[in-house]
């Protein structure tokens, strides 16, 4: 025998309750982790932005559309490598379950340039640039949708109101974020608005500018003369990095991450209750034994040891068991149809595995070490007296 | 014979430690179910209770909200007159046209949050009669004049009766605050028309609003106005436009429940082990009481009832913990317009007495199997076991 | 000569109760010389426990010095105590008190966990003293799969595998029927004979008390002279 087979058998010895106590351990940790891979998805946006890139929007708000010619002013700024537009086209894709993922029309001969993590074969980005109505789409979302190269793509006009044809010419490939999304020519937008809408001259406008600059340090250089530029203007605008630009969105959700947070804080703490009530039944019932341990010689702290490591094992196998059903069933949940293309899905990250086994013990921890401490601390006569 | 509730009482109490355990994980799985089926009852409220089903709205076809609509001043005349459109004591038809712009205020951490001003007119206030005047007056026609719901003058400072506020490129007298009962209108601030269009540098109103004579009225404008492929506008009642704005409702509805379900069936598990906990403890007593002739349905009734009123505690106390979270304010943003929405919790009478019953199925399934087997017990193992 | 073993001198130990005082011993001196085997006897609350659970050092002394194998035990810290235990003390309670979920084997293994023995060298104990009690064919057993008897006697090989200088029994016999009783005392007597293992065992049995080689007797807190045996108050 070892102190392990000890601690396991101590575990296991009410088959039921330890079940019973490692099922509601893994059903708070279900529960407990899809929050915490929604918050880490918004911070993952964060984290995958590249510091060199700037986006220039409307001062009040990116809705706000800017003016095609100020692309040309922009430009004149030393230190930018590359600038495309994005306008966001928000069409429909066969009907709004269908739509997850964001279209943009963009300018095709600079696009891979501002995004290099971005990968497409040479030949399919000349293709893309050569035909008009051709448009580069995410590899998730073409395994998804079946598109391969010569596929038509047809979207229904919402945000602006005029549909689109397209023709599929590359696939590129990026993170799952990137991938999300499709891009095609912002001249061919501009000939749908003019021909369904009868605006000679297509939108005029953009939503954004996204720009890569030579290096990080060149960035809020670049971001002061592009604003300065337009300051006086009936539309103003706000050149920030991507990183701070992407944050606009994730602050739009409001108190949504504190809301989560405490949410999740409730939830921790009552799993901790149950834990603690149950470890400190099983505790109680063996006041006879602890003693008798420690009159074998057993030192108090060891006892103690031996207990927590009994209720970190518990909460551990109800932890494990929580975060691998979280890991393998929220992958099968199509996220991205649910939310029309926001989220991409509730990734389980192994870190986040690791995070709910942490969790789980720190939870066996305190709700073992309470009932357990006030257990070792009575002396081996007191212990023995005591009828369990 | 019935066993009396007392005696179940008693033993709780000789448990107390374990008893209250119990009773304030129930209490903790019942409060946060309650609290965010309030949060989405709130968002719900805020965008549905906004609309009036005889205001027909008008907008441009193909623009999801008001921010991308644009409706002409000569559409204007012509919408003015359609059949169905009621007129005023005076004469005049009750149409509002309207501006609406987003703007950015500061919040008191300092980030900018993205404001909804709309340009109306007196007509416009009247149409929403859910919006009412708490301080102040109205704005004046003609001039830089706002009132701000008091949402908006709790949630950022500076936002005051009497002081001023910089919408745009000028500074805006505030001149009253009003209270939209929690509706979308909590996350505005009204200005004139005219104004706020000249300001913003708005050719065209963003929407206009008429008043249907009746419902039958409603169905003949929106059909007239969606059939007139001249002017390209797009017509619904004024509730449909808030109500399809409520589905970010939809999933914090499927987190509560998925939260409540989830932790609910866990809370039960825990149930379970105090009760078997303290039937186990009890094996003695349980004989004894079978010795004195009490019927093991009988027994069975009492156990469950000890579960049953330990998990209706827990009800009540996790009910308890949500009162004060209802009118808690916060805010999200609408995704249609991008413009902050506050709204606050709302509990219903409903919700709570869901939430009771919520925890008095904690308590009968987890007692269930505990009082089967107290139940059936042997009497002569208990007694040996002694 | 036979060496002294336990040297207990001017022993007190006291109680509170609530605001109250109670001295559960009384100034006591005893010696208990190596190879001994001594029945310690006395009426329910005569401390005789108490001693017992002194010499066993799960107790401390209000004052006075208990010295065993010429070691003070009295002031040592409650983790060099455990550890004094661990090597020192062979002790056997009157509700035999084996950990349910272990088996005979692992039960008697148990106090070899806190010592370096590799597995083999623990097994080659374990297998000793199960032997030495008679149980060599119960090793896999699960206390409920064993007799009264049969688990006081695998809390003997539990007392006894780490091979301590002294056995302290506290009524093992108190829970037994008179044929495992006889058999477990008869058990204890061996050990002593045989093996020259010093016990000290507290009962309340006259029976139980002839297997021994000396009787001590205590009431109300004090220790007898030897010779003295309390009277047994009569219900009136």
């Amino acid at each position: 025998m070892t102190f392990g087979r000890f601690i396991w058998k101590n575990g296991t010895r009410n088959k039921r309750r330890t079940i019973l106590t490692v099922l509601s351990v893994a059903l708070t940790l279900f529960v407990l982790i899809p929050l915490v891979t929604f918050v880490n998805e918004l911070d993952r946006r964060l984290e995958e932005t590249n510091s060199a890139r700037l986006v220039t929007r409307h001062a009040v708000i990116w809705i706000f559309p800017i003016p095609e010619r100020y692309r040309m002013q922009i430009e004149k700024i030393p230190g930018i490598v590359a600038n495309t537009p994005l306008t966001y086209y928000g069409g429909v894709y066969v009907d709004r379950a269908h739509t997850d993922f964001a279209q943009y029309s963009c300018d095709p001969q600079t696009l891979f340039d501002v995004f290099p993590e971005l990968k497409i074969p040479d030949e399919q980005r000349q293709a893309f640039i050569n035909e008009q109505t051709a448009v580069v789409v995410g590899r998730s979302k073409a395994d998804k949708h079946g598109w391969k190269i010569g596929d038509r793509i047809n979207l229904k006009g919402a945000v602006i109101p005029v549909d689109l044809e397209l023709i599929v010419r590359g696939i590129f490939s990026g993170s799952p974020n990137e991938e999300s999304n499709i891009y095609f020519h912002h001249t061919y937008l501009n000939q749908a608005v003019e021909a369904q809408l009868g605006l000679p001259g297509g939108l005029g406008e953009v939503s954004t500018y996204w720009i890569r600059a030579d290096s990080p340090a060149s960035v809020p250089r670049i971001s002061q003369a592009i604003d300065e530029l337009f300051v006086n203007t009936d539309k103003p605008t706000r050149t920030e990095t991507e990183k701070s630009f992407q944050m606009s969105f994730v602050s739009l959700l409001g108190n949504i991450k504190y809301l989560i947070a405490t949410i999740s804080a409730l939830i921790i703490f009552t799993i901790l209750l149950v834990t603690a009530n149950t470890m400190a039944m099983s505790v109680r019932e063996r006041v006879r034994e602890i003693a008798v341990l420690k009159a074998l010689g057993f030192r108090r702290r060891r006892v103690l040891m031996l207990l927590m490591a009994e209720g970190v094992m518990i909460t551990l196998m109800g932890g494990l068991l929580g975060t691998l059903a979280a890991h393998f069933v929220f992958r099968l949940i199509d996220i991205a149809a649910y939310t029309q293309g926001s989220f991409q899905r509730l990734d389980v990250t192994w870190s986040i595995i690791a995070l709910g086994l942490i969790i789980s013990g720190l939870v066996g921890v305190v709700s073992t070490g309470v009932p357990a401490y006030q257990a070792t601390k009575l002396t081996v006569a007191e212990g023995l007296r005591n009828i369990g | 014979m019935a066993i009396p509730l007392k005696y179940n009482y008693l033993s709780l109490l000789k448990r107390r430690v374990s008893t209250l355990m119990t009773v304030f994980s129930i209490a903790l799985v019942v409060f946060i179910f309650v609290s965010v089926m309030a949060l989405a009852n709130g968002l719900e409220t805020a965008l549905i209770a906004s609309g009036d089903p005889l205001n027909v709205m008008v907008m441009r076809r193909g623009s999801g909200s008001e921010l991308s609509s644009a409706v002409s001043h000569e559409a204007l005349q012509v919408l003015k007159y359609l059949p169905g459109v009621q007129n005023a004591a005076g004469g005049e038809p009750i149409v509002s046209p309207e501006v609406f712009v987003i703007v950015n205020l500061p919040r008191p951490d300092g980030a900018l949050a993205n404001i909804a001003v709309r340009g109306t007119s007196p007509v416009g206030a009247d149409l929403r009669p859910q919006l009412r005047l708490i301080e102040g007056r109205m704005f004046q026609p003609g001039l830089r004049e706002v009132v701000v719901s008091r949402t908006i003058s709790r949630r950022f400072p500076g936002v005051r009766l009497g002081s001023q506020v910089k919408l745009g490129k000028a500074n805006w007298n505030i001149v009253g605050i009003f209270d939209a009962q929690g509706t979308a209108f909590d996350s505005e601030i009204w200005g004139d028309v005219n104004q706020v269009a000249g300001d913003f540098s708005y050719q065209d109103y963003s929407s206009v609003l008429l008043r249907a004579k009746d419902a039958a009225a409603v169905k003949e404008l929106v059909s007239r106005i969606e059939s007139d492929k001249n002017n390209d506008l797009t017509a619904q009642p004024e509730s449909e436009y808030y109500a399809q704005q409520t589905w970010a409702a939809g999933p914090i509805k499927l987190m509560g429940m998925f939260i409540a379900v989830v932790m609910g069936v866990g809370a039960c598990f825990a149930a379970m082990n105090t009760m078997y906990a303290a039937v186990s403890y009890r094996t003695k007593e349980i004989a004894t009481l079978q010795v004195l002739g009490f019927r093991r349905r009988s027994i069975l009734i009492s156990f469950l009832a000890e579960s049953m009123l330990v998990a209706l505690v827990g009800g009540i106390v996790g009910c308890l913990l949500s009162l004060p979270v209802n009118k808690l304010t916060t805010a999200t943003t609408n995704l249609q317009t991008f413009s902050e929405v506050a709204f606050a919790f709302r509990t219903s009478p409903q919700l709570l007495l869901i939430g009771m019953i919520f925890a008095v199925m904690i308590g009968l399934f987890g007692g269930l199997f505990p009082a089967r087997q107290a139940a059936r017990q042997s009497l002569a193992l208990a007694l040996r076991k002694g | 000569m036979t060496q002294t073993l336990v040297e207990i001198r001017n022993l007190v130990r006291t109680f509170r109760r609530g605001s109250n005082e109670v001295i559960a011993l009384q100034e006591t001196d005893l010696d208990i010389p190596e190879g001994d085997f001594l029945a310690l006897m006395g009426p329910s609350g005569s401390g005789k426990s108490t001693l017992l659970n002194i010499i066993a050092g799960i107790d401390k002394p209000t004052s006075g010095t208990v010295s065993i194998g010429g070691i003070e035990v009295q002031d040592m810290s409650e983790d060099e105590l455990a550890e004094w235990r661990n090597q020192n003390i062979g002790f056997i309670f009157q509700t035999f008190n084996l950990i349910p979920v272990l088996t005979a084997y692992e039960n008697v293994e148990l106090p070899l966990l806190l010592t370096d023995l590799s597995s083999k060298r623990r097994r080659e104990h374990v297998m000793t003293a199960l032997k030495l009690v008679g149980l060599s064919d119960r090793v896999q057993h699960y206390p409920q799969q064993l007799s009264g008897g049969q688990e006081q006697r695998v809390a003997i090989a539990r007392a006894i595998v780490t091979d301590p200088v002294i056995i302290l029994g506290d009524e093992p016999t108190g829970d037994l029927d008179a044929r495992s009783a006889e058999e477990v005392l008869t058990l204890l007597r061996e050990l002593n004979e045989h093996s020259g293992k010093t016990i000290v065992m507290v009962t309340h049995d006259p029976r139980a008390a002839h297997f021994a080689k000396h009787e001590r007797h205590l009431d109300k807190g004090f220790l007898l002279p030897p010779g003295v045996k309390y009277v047994e108050e009569q219900f009136a």
